[in-house]
């Protein structure tokens, strides 16, 4: 768990290098949010409203001008066991938190779930005014924890970043689409593609793999597949989708394995896969949530909210973990000669 | 004894002297004593003149109590709270205290935070039903209020969704969650009118 937030805070520490250098940054702490379930000790789960609130902090993290201030190297709010959840918060009290953790605004909320619904509401504060707002989505089963956060941290972003009289703020969604084919530089030749996302499969997912599929801005967990091969393989990949960005992923069978994949990917399949932001032209961030599945029978794992959640596990979902810290490992996924990267 | 022997006695007894201060005390204790046997006599007229006022006042009382629920609830009634008219009044008279007004079955009473410290933002009109009490609350985003029992936060957004939200709490227009299931709440945003006679007065 502890070493799934440092990842986790490696994300978002990326994102605060990139948006600390824009003049207007908006700089906002995340409190952790309560959660009224318990925890799955098998996956590490200790403290389920902290990992969200991890996740809620990049997801916020990469709707500029938001930068997350106030969480230390474990991800750990530096602000303890303060809350601003339950009790009214005074502009003086608000004022002195934002001025110790130089935020202008503080974000904490809470969980409630249920076997046929999903609720996530937010608090906002402004430490300059005192002034106090909230909202809140909605999911069902066939809604996704990770489209639930998507959603959640637009809307707090426009709580925070509101200007009386103008238009709620939009941000572009993101997206992500295949690579290979016949005209591939591959061994195989095959097809590395999209094959689900946040725990939904993707229909028709080898044929359409040209086809884009839309991401909003935030943390998503995808399954990249592979076919033409025997054997085919699919591995779980979690990583921060900006907003409008082009993301296409890639496998190179006869490259070298990056050392933080390394330990994740079984050696005897040895091979590379790595997610490109096609406008920046560099291998973004993944974290390898998962071990290699054959591509055959892909589960549902991780982001996917399937309203089974008896299980005690953040998704619920039927076997995959969610951001495990026991498997998990950042890796740039650099590519190495011989990619199909384009 | 015979004759002579008490003749001698009396010619030779002096008179009792009491000193000077039982002397210098004496007048006051004459007062303190008529005017405690005084204050006696006052006592025991008061009570016939007691049981008339108490009489008095419980009749004023039950007569108050049956014009009360002929007539609704006493003082400001929903109207006036809704329109801005108490919550004028009431900033008026507790400026950056008030954090909520309250109107149920006992009156119309503020809610007052001990320090200037309430931020500005838009009223919020809320009618929650528990059972068979009904209450009418205005109060601002940010504030806490009772609601089923436990404090609960009242929040809203730029759109004006309103949900209340506290420990295993959650109420909005849209979903429910905890225990805010089974009450009877109704919420909205209003715009500030308590400045603008003109938006008052299209109310």
């Amino acid at each position: 768990m502890r070493n799934t937030l440092c990842l986790l805070l490696a994300f978002s520490l990326a994102a605060s290098v990139q948006a600390a250098d824009q003049p207007a940054a908006v700089r906002i702490a995340v409190f952790d949010f309560k959660a009224d379930w318990h925890t799955d000790y098998r996956l590490e789960i200790t403290h389920s409203g902290q990992v969200f609130s991890a996740l809620m902090a990049q997801d916020l993290s990469v709707l500029k001008p938001l930068v997350v201030v106030g969480r230390d190297a474990n991800g750990d709010n530096l602000a303890g066991e303060q809350t601003v959840g339950e009790e009214r918060i005074t502009p003086a009290a608000a004022k002195a938190l934002g001025d110790s953790l130089h935020a202008a605004a503080l974000v904490t909320g809470q969980l409630f779930r249920s076997t046929t619904q999903l609720i996530i509401a937010a608090k906002v504060v402004l430490t300059a005014t005192g002034q106090t707002s909230g909202t809140l989505v909605q999911g069902n089963p066939s809604t996704s924890l990770a489209d639930l956060t998507a959603r959640l941290s637009a809307q707090i972003a426009n709580l925070i970043l509101y200007q009386p009289g103008s238009a709620p703020l939009q941000w572009k969604p993101a997206s992500i689409v295949g690579s290979g084919g016949p005209d591939s530089p591959g061994e195989d030749g095959g097809v590395t593609y999209v094959a689900a996302i946040d725990g939904k499969p993707v229909v028709e997912r080898e044929k359409r793999w040209k086809e884009p599929l839309a991401l909003l801005p935030g943390t998503h967990e995808i399954i990249i597949g592979e076919a033409g091969s025997k054997t085919g393989f699919a591995y779980p990949l979690a990583f921060r989708a900006y907003p409008g960005a082009r993301y296409q992923v890639h496998y190179n069978p006869g490259g070298g394995e990056p050392p933080a994949v390394a330990q994740a990917i079984p050696i005897y399949h040895p091979s590379k896969i790595w997610i490109q932001d096609l406008i920046a032209g560099t291998p973004v961030p993944v974290l390898v949530v998962g071990e290699r599945e054959s591509s055959r029978s892909i589960e549902p794992i991780g982001l996917g909210y399937n309203g089974s959640l008896g299980g005690g596990s953040l998704s619920g979902s039927s076997g995959g973990p969610f951001f495990p810290g026991s498997t998990g490992n950042a890796s740039t996924g650099a590519p190495s000669s011989g990619g199909r990267s384009k | 004894m015979n004759e002579d022997d008490l003749d001698r006695m009396l010619r030779e007894a002096v008179v009792p002297e009491q000193p000077k201060s039982y002397w210098d005390k004496f007048p006051g204790e004459v007062v303190l004593r008529l005017s405690s046997e005084g204050n006696g006599h006052r006592r025991r007229r008061f009570w016939p003149l007691a049981a008339a006022g108490f009489a008095t006042a419980g009749a004023g009382l039950l007569l108050g109590f049956a014009l009360w629920h002929r007539n609704g609830l006493r003082g400001p009634d929903a109207a006036e709270l809704r329109d801005g008219r108490v919550l004028q009044a009431l900033e008026t008279e507790f400026p950056g205290r008030l954090q909520a007004i309250i109107m149920d079955a006992r009156g119309v009473r503020p809610q007052l935070s001990a320090l200037s410290d309430v931020s500005e933002s838009d009223p919020i009109w809320l009618e929650i039903r528990e059972g068979k009490e009904r209450r009418v609350v205005v109060t601002f985003s940010g504030q806490v209020i009772r609601c089923g029992g436990r404090d609960v936060v009242v929040l809203a957004d730029h759109d004006g969704q309103v949900m209340l939200l506290g420990p295993g709490f959650l109420w909005s227009p849209q979903a429910s969650a905890g225990k805010a299931e089974g009450l009877q709440i109704k919420a909205e945003q209003l715009t500030d009118r308590r400045n603008d006679p003109a938006k008052r007065n299209a109310l």
